[in-house]
């Protein structure tokens, strides 16, 4: 009788552990897929930003972009509350106030710079960090990934701007049933450029 | 041709040089990365755990190095008896600890005026699973409901009640800043009450965090805030920015000015 319920332990014990191990592969799964979306984001944006590819191509390239994100970075309600669309908020060392742009004037200006050629370079995907998530709704979580961005742009030939930036992103992860299991969808959300450093 | 490509790659490799990948690792970037760290979850890259001083110096690794002149600093000493009785007590830091504080310095304007503000938010269980960040606090100068001078004869006559109290309409209409004088002598004014009633009447926005930090009383006869800072070194971050002797007093007095 004792052996049976050690063995009854064991085996509840386990499936505890299993269990608590499977969640944590799930954890990590959506934060990796929150910093792939993260990842199609920035090459995106690297693609819209040179002049060099061709204005069809980039704009083609923003409508890309912009489906990354809530709403498509249109206005949208929720709530009772009209959300003016996602935002990013650029803090700067030469200026205290930040400034806020929605995402997809962001989009616009990188579409409309004066470079002759931009070069745009981010974090690998395994350097993206992604805060731990927190579920928010039934169905529904969000998380922080932070990285690393460049921006060199040229004209005549030679660099004459270059940046690095620090941008976190909000990333809403929605869980859904669908006929294969859970599906985890990542829609990014409001992006806050941490600093820029002149290089 | 062949030139051209190895300029590209030159460039390529430049650029990709910029990104200071080894930095941006090292570097505290995410406040969840703090506080794995400090639990021992996560570690600096570049530590092994075979050292002898492994557990102290993870500790001390989280602290804003420019705060110390030397090893020999009275206050490097202290962050050493900081870090040893984070050991000795194995004391963890959680998210949804009732103990950590979020201390935002806020810009907004009033009325189209400028001011400048705190709040205090505290993390918050919604559900067995979830949390939510709220404001528990809101502290300035413009929430104190000050009278702009002193006016001794500001006040209700003691006749009023037999003219039904009309001067009710010249309070609000001559000298709003003056309401407090009519208030009884035991009234306290709440600033966290006019803070959300300022809001709520569409008289003050809130424009941006100017400066953000975090109050943690966890562990055992301290006190310890974590600021952002942002720079080239492998010491960047989300760092502890400051710490003091706290006695468990000091920390329920603390907890009662931000939570009554």
């Amino acid at each position: 009788m004792k052996s049976l319920y050690k063995i009854v332990l064991v085996v509840v014990l386990s499936a505890f552990a299993t269990t608590s191990y499977a969640q944590q592969d799930i954890e990590e799964m959506i934060k990796y897929r929150a910093a792939e979306k993260v990842k199609q984001m920035c090459d995106y944006i690297e693609f819209m930003a040179n002049p060099q590819n061709g204005t069809e191509v980039r704009t083609r390239y923003k409508g890309k972009a912009v489906r990354l994100f809530i709403a498509n970075c249109e206005p949208y309600e929720e709530d009772g509350i009209q959300k003016k669309g996602v935002e990013m908020e650029i803090t700067s060392t030469y200026r205290t106030k930040p400034r806020r742009r929605l995402m997809k004037d962001y989009f616009t200006g990188l579409l409309n710079m004066r470079y002759s050629k931009v070069e745009i370079k981010s974090s690998d995907i395994h350097d993206i960090q992604v805060s731990e998530l927190r579920q928010i709704d039934e169905n529904i979580f969000v998380c922080t990934a932070v990285f690393v961005q460049v921006f060199v742009g040229h004209k005549d030939g030679k660099p004459v701007y270059s940046d690095r930036t620090k941008k976190s992103v909000k990333c809403y992860v929605y869980r859904e049933e669908t006929m294969d299991g859970e599906e985890y969808i990542v829609k990014l959300g409001d992006t806050k450029a941490l600093d820029t450093k002149r290089l | 041709m062949l030139l051209t490509i190895s300029g590209v790659l030159q460039s390529n490799a430049q650029i990709t040089s910029f990104l200071n990948e080894e930095q941006f690792r090292a570097s505290i970037n995410l406040v969840d990365d703090f506080i794995a760290r400090f639990n021992g979850e996560k570690d600096k890259p570049g530590t092994n755990k075979q050292d002898k001083d492994y557990e102290t110096n993870r500790i001390l690794y989280l602290f804003n190095g420019k705060m110390f002149k030397s090893f020999e600093d009275p206050m490097f000493l202290e962050a050493k008896n900081f870090a040893d009785s984070v050991v000795k007590n194995k004391t963890k830091v959680s998210y949804n600890d009732t103990t950590w504080v979020a201390k935002a310095e806020c810009c907004g304007r009033l009325k189209g005026k400028e001011i400048g503000f705190t709040l205090y938010l505290t993390v918050e269980k919604r559900t067995e699973e979830m949390y939510k960040w709220v404001i528990t606090k809101a502290s300035g100068d413009a929430f104190k409901l000050k009278p702009a001078r002193k006016a001794t004869k500001a006040m209700l006559m003691p006749d009023d009640h037999e003219t039904n109290f009309m001067s009710l309409n010249r309070i609000t209409t001559e000298r709003d800043d003056y309401i407090t004088y009519y208030a009884s002598k035991h009234f306290v004014v709440d600033e966290t009450s006019v803070f959300f009633s300022l809001v709520y009447s569409g008289q003050l926005d809130i424009e941006y965090v100017s400066d953000l930090q975090f109050v943690f009383l966890q562990v055992p006869g301290y006190k310890f805030s974590i600021k952002h800072f942002e720079r080239e070194t492998n010491n960047a971050g989300w760092l502890i920015n400051s710490f003091e002797k706290f006695s468990d007093k000091e920390k329920k007095e603390y907890l009662n000015y931000i939570f009554i």
